[in-house]
């Protein structure tokens, strides 16, 4: 059982850690591949796009490689709606050849159709057979010129890049994705070769020149997820390390008579120490080798989900491998074994020097614990961690190590709160009609340590539980507050189908709002734009609004100003006249941005200067939102797109009429897909628990630990205490009473470890779990405790206990009584 | 109250069964006081298990109070141990983690009665064994003979018709294991609640000690399972 354990910690351990290795080396792969031989990759942003003449610019540079590329996710029409990479090259120019080999070049009978007719792609082979598709086949994409149809000019055999990609992509000539993209003469980034940088930044002085190989910004979210696996993952590893603890006091104490004997014959403490020391060491290796092994299996697992993570919001990640790294390898035996010698050490050190006359003595009961001194140790560690969590700046690695901190403070604290409780619960038991749970807790704090270790396992798995599931309500709270007060439609229309890709990037043309407007039914209707903008080495949303037509909704909906300051003087005219913008308080955390302040964007049109004129809540981006007038972005940013129209019914309209209506209307030249309220909550909430979903897996991995250690902490107990059960036997207990002692022993764990687990998980999702968050997702959530989550845990944990108590139960009662009375 | 009838005990598988008893005939009477002697591995310690129903005879029956313990079930025969039976070993009478009295209460809370209500009952069998002052103590920090004592009061807590003690002084020094035989002398002339109203205990002790089993009512000696 303990090489179990143990060995299912190392694999948490080892699958979380090699999964993400595994994620990033396969986007940094796919990255390299598609780059090919380029040196530098020249772009304006990754949104901005770049022209195209800059390329016979740069072309002209003695030596000069110089390729332009076309790289735009795009979602394919349903029924089959996915996220789809187009891919657009230069086939004129040779630089393709020089820069990526034979890539597309091996198939020329597909180049030469790339090229003779205007609107065609290339697929792999493998895609065309999934999605049944065959050479002249058309597919529709939606991109922000609308759905545009192309023609499957060509199979590709097995395109590297493709796979790079998620085998998601298509290849398409250079002019003809741009007129399907609707961004003629532009490119997103031309690779080049053969220069030095210096001279790539002569010629185009207003670009960037980065290596190939970086990631994009929803890659390193989605990584960013990822990574957060890895913080639960120590976590788990943690209660490795108590439940290890645990096991090896409970061997320790079973020989303890054999240990007293071994030095009453003249052993000393360091024979009896290393010799005991070298056995767990061997335990340590056992359990960390089969963990290593069941890591990288679950590794695949994990891989296929990072893999899903990630692409459904780039196809980025084709064939993610896992790869057994044989420093890594070392390192999960050294945390393997590490944990098994540390959980060790204390158990073994106190029974080497323990006197040996104290073990022969035929009570060994030692009714005077001292725990007092580490109590008071733990309360101080756990002190000191909090105000260090206090600090909200701190970095992850910090955060970790605090997490640790506070654990042992409460592993410290824990054996005298056990005592402690246990002071308070006798005088109530000894009212109860039955004997059986006095004789429980009597049993349970007979090893104090050994209690409150097996609560504490079991109490972080549930609080590891409570702890996300704080999270996640926090995150559904805020969001659902934000769309009530943020939010004044009843119906929102979108380019793309929320249901296969809530990344999509289409728009709706604004022609679409004017025609929304007349549809019966509809008593108000505003459009909005979201886009991407750099800003500070990140990419930020600009959201440009149609100022009044909101304002009018949400005063036909009754909600207050917006934002809050709106009123005052100024705020309005300078938001409308394009020099103002409100932030989102993410955006606000993340670049120390704050009211008054001033802050310059890039746009296509040169440098955009803004003032921030007010803070608002707001979880549209991850990495920090603006909040402008449409005006603005269709002056500088050259953009009158829509990304959704947001309908406000007129009264006794009905709902399901209305958004049929819309959907058709908007609907009428390009993709539009309309949504209520209802679905689009639906949908966020749906994000938010693929996203959680991988760390309850291993919340609940780590309840099964858990529970493992209650079922061998309870069943070391009956087995220390066989005589003592055959005596309640000879006296007159029954079987089924022994089974219910036993059970009430598992009762009791779990009711404490559930309190546990209910205040240390709404801690941690308090604390450190909401740095993580920031630091993934942007956001600092407000508190929320969710309270049916922490019943059904708490319910969980009741019956979790008395499963875990039931096996030792049984035994005890069916021990054979005289067996038992002649054991010595 | 007690008989046994033509019981034999046969341990172990057969081709190495080991005969413990062989064929045992033995009537305890009321208010008998009954000492068994014999060398070490005659079947002393079997005859007791067996006469309390803690182990079923190979051969033969068991009667307690009239029931063959054969045909009961093994709830059946807790609830008689319980009730009807007392039972004192030579050591490890007691369990750890409980004082004195908690120790001594313990078996009238098992029918479902709270260890509070019957705290007066334990203190009065604490002062009859001399060790009014101890009920806070737990086993550990009490010397054999005042543990041995702790447990006499323990099987007598339930007011038993049959009182059954393997080797009660065995542990002990000459001087202490008179002691502990005083009080099971006193205890055995005392009546006790049967189902056909109040019976006069008996007590039936095994022991290899001459001096104590000299001043038991009736001596019953076995040699290789065999009454002699
Ligand atoms: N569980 C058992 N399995 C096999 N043989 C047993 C078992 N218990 C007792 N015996 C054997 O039965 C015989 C009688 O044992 P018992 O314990 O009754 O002797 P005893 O008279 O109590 O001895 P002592 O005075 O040493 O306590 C012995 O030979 C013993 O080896
Ligand atoms: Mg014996």
């Amino acid at each position: 059982m303990v090489i179990l354990s143990l060995a299912l910690g190392v694999a948490i351990f080892v699958s979380s850690y090699e999964s993400i290795v595994a994620a990033q080396n396969s986007i940094e792969a796919s990255a390299k591949t598609m780059a090919g031989k380029t040196k530098w990759q020249v772009s304006r942003g990754r949104f901005l796009g770049i022209e195209e003449a800059l390329v016979e610019r740069i072309r002209r540079i003695p030596n000069a490689i110089a390729a332009p590329i076309i790289e735009s996710t795009v979602s394919t029409a349903a029924p089959h709606g996915h996220s789809f990479l187009l891919i657009g090259l230069d086939l004129d120019s040779d630089s393709l050849m020089k820069l990526y080999g034979g890539e597309v070049g091996d198939d020329l009978s597909s180049i030469v159709a790339l090229k003779m007719s205007p609107s065609s792609v290339l697929v792999p082979m493998a895609y065309a057979r999934k999605f049944g598709l065959r050479q002249g086949a058309w597919m529709t994409l939606q991109t922000n010129a609308g759905p545009k149809r192309v023609v499957v000019a060509g199979l590709l055999r097995n395109p590297r890049m493709a796979l790079a990609a998620g085998g998601s992509v298509g290849f398409m000539e250079l002019h003809a994705a741009q007129d399907v993209l609707g961004t003629l003469g532009l490119v997103d980034r031309i690779d080049v070769a053969g220069v030095s940088r210096a001279d790539l930044m002569v010629a185009c002085p207003q670009c960037q020149v980065v290596p190939p190989g970086q990631l994009s910004s929803a890659a390193g979210d989605a990584l960013g997820r990822i990574h957060s696996l890895l913080g639960v993952s120590v976590i788990a590893l943690l209660v490795g390390v108590l439940l290890i603890y645990n096991s090896v006091q409970v061997s320790v104490l079973e020989r303890l008579k054999d240990i007293a004997i071994i030095r009453a014959v003249g052993a000393t403490k360091l024979q009896v120490f290393a010799f005991l020391l070298a056995e767990w060491f061997v335990i340590g290796l056992v359990g960390s080798t089969a963990g290593i092994g069941l890591g990288y299996l679950l590794a695949y697992e994990l891989i296929e989900y990072t893999k899903r993570t990630v692409n459904s919001m780039v196809p980025l990640i084709g064939e993610a491998h896992v790869s057994i790294d044989p420093a890594f390898v070392a390192a999960g035996l050294v945390v393997g074994i590490g944990t098994a010698l540390i959980a060790a050490f204390f158990p073994i050190w106190t029974a080497a020097h323990v006197r040996p006359l104290e073990i022969l003595r035929p009570y060994t009961f030692r009714r005077k614990h001292r725990y007092f001194a580490a109590a008071c140790a733990g309360i101080a560690i756990c002190v000191v961690g909090n105000f260090i969590i206090a600090d909200a700046s701190m970095s992850m690695a910090v955060g970790l190590c605090v997490t640790g901190m506070v654990f042992l403070g409460v592993a410290l604290l824990f054996p005298q709160v056990v005592l402690g409780l246990s002071a308070l619960g006798r005088p109530w038991l000894v009212k109860i009609r039955r004997p059986e749970p006095y004789l429980a807790l009597d049993g349970l704090i007979k090893t104090p340590h050994r209690t409150a270790f097996t609560i504490m396992t079991f109490g972080c798995a549930l609080a590891m539980t409570v702890a996300t599931e704080t999270l996640v309500e926090g995150f559904r709270v805020s969001t659902g507050q934000w769309m009530n007060s943020a939010f004044p439609f009843d119906i929102s229309i979108v380019g793309n189908d929320l249901a296969s890709s809530v990344y999509g990037n289409s728009t709706l043309a604004v022609s679409s709002l004017t025609g929304v407007r007349q549809v019966p039914g509809v008593s108000l209707a505003y459009g909005v734009r979201q886009l991407l903008t750099p800003f500070k080495g990140a990419d930020v949303m600009a959201i440009g609004v149609d100022t009044q037509d909101y304002l009018d909704a949400r005063k036909a909906r009754q909600l207050g100003d917006w934002p809050s300051n709106f009123g005052e003087p100024g705020i309005k005219s300078a938001f409308t006249g394009g020099s103002g913008a409100f932030v989102t308080a993410n955006f606000e955390a993340l670049y120390h941005l704050h009211k008054g302040d001033r802050m310059t964007f890039v746009s296509p049109s040169g440098p955009v200067e803004l003032k921030v004129l007010s803070v608002i809540d707001d979880y549209s981006w991850s990495h920090g939102a603006i909040i402008v007038d449409r005006e603005l972005l269709k002056k500088r940013w050259r953009d009158d797109l829509l990304s959704y129209i947001d309908v406000s019914i007129a009264r006794g309209a009905s709902l399901d009429d209305v958004k049929g209506r819309v959907a058709i209307e908007a609907g009428k030249d390009r993709s539009a897909f309309a949504y209520d309220r209802r679905e689009i909550r639906q949908v966020t909430d749906s994000v938010l628990e693929q996203a959680v979903q991988m760390a309850n897996l291993q919340a609940m991995i780590a309840v099964v630990i858990g529970m493992l250690g209650i079922v061998n902490a309870i069943w070391i107990g009956v087995m220390n205490r066989r005589r003592e059960i055959a005596l309640w036997r000879c006296i007159g207990v029954s079987r089924r009473q022994v089974t219910r002692i036993i059970l009430f022993e598992g009762l009791f764990v779990s009711v404490v470890a559930a309190v546990l687990g209910a205040l240390g998980g709404l801690y941690g999702g308090w604390v450190p779990l909401r740095i993580f968050s920031f630091e993934i997702t942007g956001y600092i959530y407000p508190m929320v405790v969710p309270w049916l989550h922490v019943l059904a845990v708490a319910a969980l944990a009741l019956v979790l206990g008395l499963l875990a108590g039931l096996p030792p139960a049984l035994h005890a009662a069916k021990l054979p009584i005289l067996d038992a009375i002649g054991y010595e | 109250m007690l008989l046994l009838r033509h019981v034999s005990k046969v341990y172990g598988e057969t081709g190495h069964e080991v005969p413990a008893l062989r064929h045992v005939d033995l009537q305890v009477e009321p208010g008998d006081f009954i000492a068994i002697t014999g060398p070490s591995g005659c079947g002393k310690s079997t005859l007791l298990h067996l006469a309390c129903g803690l182990d079923l005879p190979t051969d033969g029956e068991v009667f307690i109070n009239g029931r063959s313990t054969t045909a009961l079930t093994d709830d059946q025969l807790t609830t008689m141990r319980r009730h009807e039976i007392g039972l004192v070993f030579q050591s490890f009478n007691l369990i750890p983690t409980l004082t004195a009295l908690e120790n001594i209460v313990l078996p009238a809370t098992l029918g479902g009665r709270s260890f509070a209500s019957q705290i007066d009952q334990g203190r009065k069998l604490l002062g009859c064994v001399g060790l009014e002052n101890r009920e806070a103590h737990y086993p550990d920090q009490l010397s054999g003979g005042e543990a041995q004592r702790v447990a006499i009061a323990r099987s007598l807590i339930m007011n038993p018709l049959i009182l059954l003690a393997d080797e009660p002084t065995g542990n002990l020094d000459s001087e202490s294991g008179m002691a502990i035989m005083d009080l099971l002398l006193e205890f055995g002339n005392v009546e006790a609640d049967s189902p056909r109203g109040k019976v006069k205990r008996s007590t039936l002790i095994v022991t290899h000690d001459e001096g104590i089993a000299n001043r038991a009512r009736r001596r019953v000696r076995l040699k290789d399972g065999i009454v002699v």
